[in-house]
């Protein structure tokens, strides 16, 4: 993994110490808020309903246990013993006192970590596919190009300013598990006719009250320009990015308004003025931080261990967990783990100090010290031998972080919706917490397969509704929650926008209906036909008329 | 006029505090000074607001709330959630109240960390 060199420490010590003196004269009233607040937010600390929160970057969502057990002491010594995976591969704390927060800050730069840029109208932290530099399906580590973007636009002087926030995405693999199309700008790893490595770069693609699946901008971009590309693209929506309206001010709009044609010759303008310049990468600076994501030492072993392939045959339970939480790995003998962090019924993406003390345990002993976060609030362990993989199913079960639903219906992306969020309207993890326990058979969850559920408390679309194959949508309706349906969204490379299917049901019908349209598909699919194929095949009418004319005919 | 209390978070700490009748901030909703005329909300909120200027709290604004001493309760659900915590997580809660906490289908969250 990457470690700080001398200046990245000298620029996350300086903050602190900065910070600290801001946070010291607002405390004495030498600041007001008003004053205050846009440097709070640099610093990732925004005021929400109950308290404080605090949003901790985890740059392409790579923690080694050293820093997972940093985090664990920041739960327990400064907030209420958990913490909170975020969709865009962060932490959040939800409950740290103002004249603590530098001392957070200070304890987190001691382990190459920091939260700048993780609000503001900044480039924010820089997201990659979990399975970085493992996935059986991948050309390159996508975390050398987000570690190389994470650099540039650190504290990058022209653009902490932007019209608004501004957020990059890397897949390093054809399979998406990025969500690179529902970014700003999103950088795919791939290879030209000639067979040389470079990038495929989207641009103008979100979710928000405006969701847009974002364009190619350019098919094929040679590696030593990715920086200055990414800086002409930058230039020309800080230039001309509206700043009137703040929910017309995303790149996405831009895009929109002008059309990729208009907005594609503008960034090759300038770019031709650029590329030769100080941002193109030579050989040797790639090299250098190709270095740090080197594959480990692994260990020559067969493609499957027989030890394990007898255990499985013999335990069923962990031959499901295998089904839904294992993957494919690069090397022979080895696997990816997801951990889930989705038990039935408990809020989606929590973990408390003591599960991730012993989770940083668990990578010390069985994925050489490292692991991942993923934008669908779980964790990867990324080296895990096959050998081991049955004695870690049976430590995982101890801690919670091994229920076998990765990808299925209870894994559920929820924002944390009304029972934190200032902006929500309605909540989002208890509804996600009812679905789990709806469909807590894990037989049940199984048969269903594939089905990804996304659940956002207000329009901001933080738990990414649009791309659910199911997403609901929490709304204010006089006072009542009520929930939005929508149906056939999808995050990856098949990316589509999910589609309202009717009037909102409320809170109280929610989990019937979401279970009804589960019916539809159980009842209508074809062989090896997902959720989203069926959906895709028949449309939405079998829905809607379950929905509204035979089950909730009195709802709508 | 409904009755209506005033509300802010606490600089130091973020936590969501009520303006009481000795012109303090307290924590419990029930022990706030309660508005029931416009010419007492007008002063309590200049109260509020120069507790605001002095840097004790941050974001004052009223809020409607229903009954008086324990039983009082913010009327907005939001309001409700500020005041007793959030309804996954009893045990950072400030209600001892279970209907807080009970989900629409009946359901009471489970315990964080009793998985």
């Amino acid at each position: 993994m990457y470690r700080y060199d001398e200046f990245d420490h000298a620029l996350v010590q300086d903050r602190v110490a900065q910070y600290r003196d801001q946070v010291a004269r607002r405390i004495s009233g030498e600041l007001s808020e008003e004053q205050f607040r846009p440097l709070r937010l640099m610093n990732g600390l925004y005021l929400q309903l109950h308290a404080y929160m605090l949003r901790v970057a985890i740059p392409y969502g790579t923690l080694s246990s050293k820093q997972l057990r940093k985090l664990a002491h920041i739960a327990r010594t400064y907030d209420k013993g958990y913490g909170h995976w975020t969709t865009r591969q962060n932490i959040q704390f939800n409950w740290p006192k103002l004249d603590e927060t530098p001392d957070i800050l200070a304890e987190l730069a001691e382990v190459e970590m920091h939260a700048i840029q993780t609000s503001g109208n900044t480039i924010r932290n820089v997201t990659a596919d979990a399975y970085g530099g493992v996935a059986a399906d991948e050309i390159e580590d996508p975390r050398i190009w987000a570690e190389i973007i994470r650099q540039w636009s650190t504290l990058h002087p022209e653009f902490s300013f932007l019209p608004r926030k501004f957020k990059i995405a890397v897949t390093g693999a054809p399979h998406d598990r990025a969500a690179v199309r529902f970014h700003d700008i999103g950088v795919i790893v791939k290879r030209n006719w000639d067979g040389e490595i470079g990038f495929e770069v989207l641009v103008g693609g979100g979710l928000g009250r405006t969701p847009m699946i974002a364009k190619t901008i350019r098919q094929f971009l040679p590696k030593q320009h990715l920086l200055s590309y990414l800086e002409a693209i930058l230039r020309v929506y800080n230039l001309i990015g509206r700043r009137d309206n703040k929910y017309k001010a995303r790149i996405k709009i831009m895009v929109h308004e002008l059309g990729i044609d208009e907005v594609g010759e503008m960034v090759e303008d300038e770019w031709e003025r650029i590329k030769t310049g100080e941002l193109e990468l030579p050989a040797d600076e790639i090299a250098r931080i190709r270095a740090y994501f080197a594959p480990p030492e692994y260990e020559a072993l067969p493609a499957e261990d027989p030890g394990f392939a007898a255990k499985r045959f013999e335990d069923r339970a962990c031959a499901q967990w295998v089904r839904s939480n294992v993957n494919h790995h690069k090397q022979p003998g080895y696997a990816i783990v997801d951990l889930s962090v989705k038990p039935e019924g408990q809020p989606p993406g929590d973990v408390t100090d003591a599960q991730m003390d012993a989770v940083a345990d668990l990578a010390e002993a069985y994925s050489m010290d490292e692991l991942r976060v993923t934008h669908e609030q779980n964790l990867v362990f990324p080296y895990v031998k096959q050998s081991d993989l049955y004695e870690l199913w049976r430590k995982l079960i101890e801690q919670g972080l091994a229920t076998a639903n990765v990808g299925l219906v209870s894994d559920i992306i929820a924002c944390p919706g009304l029972d934190y969020c200032a902006l929500a309207n309605a909540r989002s993890i208890p509804v996600a917490q009812r679905i789990s326990k709806r469909f807590a058979d894990l037989d049940r969850q199984h048969d269903i397969g594939e089905l990804r559920m996304k659940i956002s408390g207000c329009i901001n679309a933080c738990g990414h509704h649009h791309v659910g194959h199911i997403g609901l949508l929490g709304v204010d309706r006089r006072g009542e929650e009520y929930y939005q349906i929508t149906l056939g969204g999808a995050p990856g490379e098949d990316a589509s926008v999910g589609k309202i299917i009717g009037p909102a049901f409320s809170s109280g019908d929610v989990v019937d209906a979401v279970e009804e349209l589960v019916n539809v598909y159980v009842e209508k699919r074809r062989e090896g036909e997902r959720f989203l194929d069926t959906y895709r095949r028949i449309g939405e009418e079998p829905f809607k008329t379950r929905l509204y004319e035979e089950r909730f005919h009195a709802a709508a | 006029m409904a009755k209506h209390v005033i509300t802010a978070n606490r600089l130091i700490d973020g936590l969501v505090v009520y303006l009481s009748a000795s012109g303090g901030w307290v924590e419990a909703v029930s022990e706030s000074l309660v508005a029931a005329a416009e010419a007492a909300l007008e002063v309590a909120l200049e109260t509020g607001r120069a507790a605001e200027a002095g840097n004790h709290v941050v974001g004052v604004y009223e809020i409607e709330v229903d009954g008086s001493g324990p039983a009082m309760a913010p009327v907005s659900l939001r309001e409700r959630i500020r005041a007793f915590g959030p309804t996954t997580h009893p045990e950072f809660g400030r209600t001892t109240e279970s209907g807080h906490y009970q989900h629409s289908d009946g359901v009471e969250p489970v315990r964080f960390g009793d998985a």
